[in-house]
């Protein structure tokens, strides 16, 4: 009851009405606070309770290092080195334009050596998120200033990862091929599908096809962050796991001594390629020019001489007098040829074609009266044009075929290429019109429309060298887990046995050392080695002709174990140009036996 | 009940020499619980810190102890004898910041004391409310235009002085407490209500506008709100809607007549001058708002429209309390609220740490807590003997009310961004210390209550 003063009964009634009232009205709002209160802590509790864990960790990845590449006899080609990657995490609070502006101005003097991409980069880490590597493989003393920045840039961390270290000049570029960021369109791809954003995977050679095998596991950590962004702690952390190592049959003596002999000829262009006889192992793998892996690739690109394009499973080009080798086999195995008859060579033989008119094909020079010796010995064009003819070009076809001609001999290799090998029947087929004895002319001195790749060559004189026995060549001798045991080991395996007459074998052995002693490859001689080979000279429509010299060698009295292939396009002369290159790799493959 | 009061001296009057130890003690425990778990709460936001915010804290909750034992044995009635002298006190000490106050965070709004800083708009509120409580008591002729606008020019020197700290949200309690004393006191609730509405115009304009402007709209394609969103800026177009408005409501009312309904004109001038006046206080204000207030509200009705502006708070407040769940993350451990995601976690946003670190059932205990606060504030008000003292009591009530409200249901996503503390639990000294000398005087008024 209120006493005193000027108050009344009517008014202390209505007051406890109203303050009833709007007790009643904060006991309602407090009712609505704790069904609010129950809303967010029991019935979205899990889903906020993630996003305060999302708030509070980052998780970083770290790329393992990749499995290393040896040669065959254990030397370190390509390993890993230690260096410095710039990564950045935007703290939550980095959405708005001028914040993000600020970063871009503070980063901007250390970024300025290196290439643009990490502002895209930093876009899209302000747009996701999520962290990423703004630069790779920072020099020492930038990664130091970078360091320091960490503190004033919150999120900038500067992180020791792995990269690609190269031996100098133990590197067979095109067949262990580069790593680089995988693309958008790559993320797509099922095959990457393991793969996450700024990646890096193979982009060529094995380091794309074992992509799998090399990569190993990436660590990764889970780290508290703040809500600016700095590191307070690390809650969890995986190591990574090293990929596995790959041991190739490469001899990289060889090798470099396949890439040097290319650089010193006169286009610096072309490939080599080596193969052991007995096994298929390839022993050289070399595609002139190269690339610098140690350097900036992207130099490579512009550059007209290509450097990217692997000549030795890529290119095709006419194999011109080394083709030779197929039309003679033909020849000999289908009784075409007499080995002691001559025929005479004027320089040029006269075809009359279905017009009635005359039409001239050359022969280098002028060899008069000649045998099938001396002609291989001095590649008469004129003999093999009348052997070619009378032997048929279904039959030398055939005979190319086995040897793996117009076919893949390397199907593991992407990108391969096949080659053309032409017959009657193939012409049709393309459109091309009938076959007509010029296309045998042609063919016989492999013109026309043969094309091989410089692998294909090197294997058919492998095929040849083994009388026969024609061993899928390969590359990876065996990969090597982590554990020390052997993934995958490689096995030898025969594509095909060809069974050729004994006396076929004899002619052309013979007919093929002629060419070194007493013929246009002599320059292909060794001191102490066996080597029988052949030259070619392979005009092309395109240029300057094609200098080619295939080979095999062997130790006296032995079985010729290595076989080569050495391409100049458009070098010139097989026996002056590719020889040299020839003999250097099969004296180093085969080196002088100290007894 | 009644005794003789011979011998005892008027100023102990209804004290415990008359009537013994007479304390609301569930009110008085659960002040001091709801200080304590402040405290604990503040010092969970510094752990592996420092103690800095602790010992603080805890000095101004013995202060505040020690005024509200000391109000509490004094007789509330005194302030009735000074409301004048209360109410110039309040002034004084408004304006005087101005001269002799220091600044802090961009307010010069705090008197500097030796190790201590006084923040004078918590020593006006209590004052305020004192002082309005003894002016309403005394006018009771509500029918006189002079005694309606009173309390509102009452609640005016406050505001502005205390907005021209500048310091916005401390000044937002003076206006709800006025209205709610003033309805408490008997005024008509129709006037109470073209107060609302006149008030509710010169607020939401300024929202609306800032709402229209954020989204950024084409005249093409959305040519009625474009219009909208220009004329709620003022100007001409605004101008234009006024006149519209008054015209559509000038003939609703002629064509009610020619119908034969008769409305007084004097309701249709009323609301003319009301929304006339609510026109141009929403004109001001809206000149007044300044751009981080701005995005405030727009954050409110929208935390989608900028996340990293004003809605990244909410939205944090919000993950920290819902990531508590039922059992909370242990004390000290709210990850939230340790690595920086809750801005303001020691003051304004402390309600988010609780919810964080302690959990629902925890954090419902806290929730009643005030609520008790409240409701006993009620109780004693409807309980006291004299008007003053009701009208006081519900005003802290009320006060009280307003901030925990506001101020939870920001931390909630159910209010704006106000910045109002957390009464009792917000770190700073001077809010903690006006509350208990407020709560000190709810318990000086209930055992006070049965004096005849």
């Amino acid at each position: 009851m209120w006493v005193g003063g000027n108050t009344d009964a009517f008014s202390e009634k209505k007051f406890l009405g109203r303050a009833r009232l709007v007790a009643v009205v904060f006991a309602v709002l407090y009712g609505l606070i704790t069904l609010r209160l129950f809303y967010l802590q029991v019935l979205k509790g899990e889903e906020l309770a993630r996003m305060s864990e999302n708030n509070r960790t980052q998780v970083i990845f770290l790329r393992a290092p990749r499995g290393e590449f040896f040669d065959s006899k254990g030397r370190l080609l390509v390993t890993n080195r230690p260096s410095w990657s710039v990564m950045y995490s935007p703290p939550e609070k980095m959405k708005e334009e001028q914040e993000q502006e600020r970063i871009r101005r503070r980063l901007a003097p250390f970024m300025e050596p290196f290439s643009k991409k990490w502002l895209r980069r930093l876009d899209r880490a302000f747009e996701t998120g999520q962290m990423v590597r703004l630069v790779e493989d920072v020099p020492n003393n930038v990664s130091f200033g970078m360091k320091e920045m960490g503190e004033l840039v919150p999120g900038l961390r500067v992180v020791m990862e792995f990269r690609r270290g190269y031996q100098e000049g133990n590197v067979p570029g095109h067949l262990v091929g580069y790593l680089g960021e995988i693309s958008e369109d790559e993320l797509k791809e099922k095959a990457w599908s393991q793969r996450r954003q700024s990646d890096l995977i193979g982009k060529m050679g094995l380091e794309r096809i074992l992509d799998r095998e090399v990569r190993g596991q990436d660590g990764g950590m889970l780290i508290e962050v703040d809500s600016i962004g700095r590191w307070k702690r690390i809650i969890r952390e995986l190591s990574s796991q090293k990929g596995s190592d790959v041991q190739l049959t490469l001899d990289i003596d060889v090798q470099r001594a396949a890439e040097q002999g290319l650089l010193e000829t006169p286009t610096k262009r072309g490939a080599a390629v080596a193969i052991d006889v007995k096994s298929g192992a390839i022993l050289a793998w070399a595609s002139a020019p190269s690339f610098d892996l140690r350097g900036s690739l992207a130099e490579g690109i512009t550059d007209s001489g290509l450097p990217f394009f692997d000549r030795v499973h890529r290119g095709t080009y006419p194999p011109g007098s080394t083709f030779k080798i197929m039309t003679a086999i033909a020849g000999l195995e289908n009784g075409a040829v007499n080995v002691t008859d001559k025929i005479n060579c004027p320089g040029y033989l006269l075809l009359m074609d279905k017009q009635g008119k005359e039409k001239r094909y050359g022969c280098w020079k002028r060899h008069g009266p000649i045998d099938f010796w001396r002609a291989m010995a001095e590649s008469c064009d004129t003999y093999f044009y009348l052997l070619g003819a009378r032997t048929g070009p279904t039959e030398i076809a055939n005979t190319a075929a086995e040897f793996g001609f117009g076919q893949l001999v390397q199907h593991v290799f992407p990108g391969e290429r096949t080659g053309t090998l032409p017959n009657p029947a193939w012409k049709k087929s393309h459109g091309l019109g009938g076959w007509s004895t010029g296309d045998t002319y042609n063919m016989s001195i492999g013109q026309g429309f043969v094309t091989c790749t410089p692998l294909q060559m090197a294997v058919m004189m492998a095929g040849v060298a083994g009388r026969g026995k024609m061993m899928a060549p390969y590359v990876v001798e065996k990969i090597i887990g982590p554990d020390g045991v052997p993934s995958y080991q490689s096995s030898k395996t025969m594509l095909r046995q060809i069974v050729l007459k004994d006396a076929t074998w004899e002619m052309i052995f013979k007919a093929l050392r002629l060419v070194i002693t007493n013929g246009t490859g002599g320059v292909g001689n060794s001191s102490y080695l066996d080597v029988w080979g052949k030259t070619g000279t392979a005009q092309n429509p395109h240029g300057a002709d094609h200098a080619w010299f295939v080979a095999y060698g062997g130790y006296p009295n032995e079985a010729p174990s290595v076989a080569v292939c050495v391409f100049v396009e458009n070098g010139g002369h097989g026996g002056s140009e590719a020889a040299p290159v020839a003999k250097k790799m099969l004296e180093i493959a085969l080196p002088k036996r100290s007894s | 009940m009644q005794r003789s009061n011979v011998g005892i001296p008027s100023v102990l009057r209804g004290t415990i020499f008359e009537r013994g130890l007479d304390i609301d003690w569930p009110l008085f425990f659960s002040t001091i619980l709801t200080v304590t778990i402040g405290i604990l709460m503040i010092h969970s936001t510094e752990i592996g810190g420092t103690w800095h915010y602790l010992f603080k804290q805890m000095a101004a909750a013995l202060i505040g102890l020690m005024g509200m034992i000391f109000l509490t044995l004094l007789p509330y009635q005194m302030f009735r004898n000074y409301i004048r002298a209360t109410y110039i006190f309040m002034i004084i000490v408004l304006i005087s910041v101005f001269i002799i106050g220091t600044n802090l965070r961009g307010t010069k709004g705090w008197f500097h004391l030796g190790p201590i800083y006084i923040q004078s708009s918590e020593v006006a509120k209590v004052l305020f409310v004192l002082s309005l409580a003894g002016y309403l008591d005394r006018r009771i002729q509500w029918y006189s235009p002079r005694s309606l606008v009173m309390p509102f020019v009452f609640a005016l020197f406050p505001i502005v002085l205390i907005v021209a700290q500048p310091d916005f949200s401390s000044s937002l309690v003076f206006m709800p407490v006025t209205l709610v004393m003033f309805y408490f006191a008997g005024a008509r609730t129709l006037h109470l209500l073209g107060v609302c509405l006149m008030g509710g115009l010169a607020a939401g304009i300024p929202l609306c506008s800032t709402y229209f402007l954020s989204l950024d709209l084409g005249s093409s394609e959305h040519p009625i709100l474009y219009f909208l969103s220009l004329a709620l800026q003022g100007g001409w177009p605004g101008l234009w809607l006024f006149l519209g408005i008054c015209v559509t409501i000038s003939s609703v009312w002629i064509v009610a007549r020619k119908l034969r309904v008769y409305i007084p004109s004097l309701y249709l001038w009323v609301t003319l001058i009301l929304i006339g006046f609510g026109t141009l206080g929403a004109m001001a204000g809206n000149k007044a708002l300044k751009t981080y207030q701005r995005q405030r509200l727009i954050a409110f009705v929208n935390p989608d429209i900028d996340p990293l502006g004003g809605g990244y708070n909410i939205r944090q407040s919000q993950i920290a309390i819902g990531s508590g769940r039922i059992l909370g993350k242990g004390y000290g451990r709210g990850t939230q609220s340790r690595l920086g995601f809750l801005p303001s976690r020691h003051t304004d946003f402390i309600f988010s740490v609780i919810g964080e670190e302690l959990g629902f059932l925890q954090t419902l205990v806290v929730l009643s807590f005030y609520f008790l606060i409240v409701w006993k504030g009620f109780e004693i008000a409807m309980s006291a003997r004299d008007r003053f003292g009701s009208l006081v009591a519900s005003g802290f009530a009320t006060m009280f009310a307003f901030y925990s409200i506001l101020n939870i249901g920001m931390t909630m996503g159910l209010a704006p961004v106000a910045g109002v503390p957390l009464p009792l639990v917000s770190y700073g000294g001077s809010s903690v210390v006006s509350s208990m000398t407020a709560v000190g005087i709810l318990l000086s008024i209930h055992w006070r209550r049965h004096l005849l």
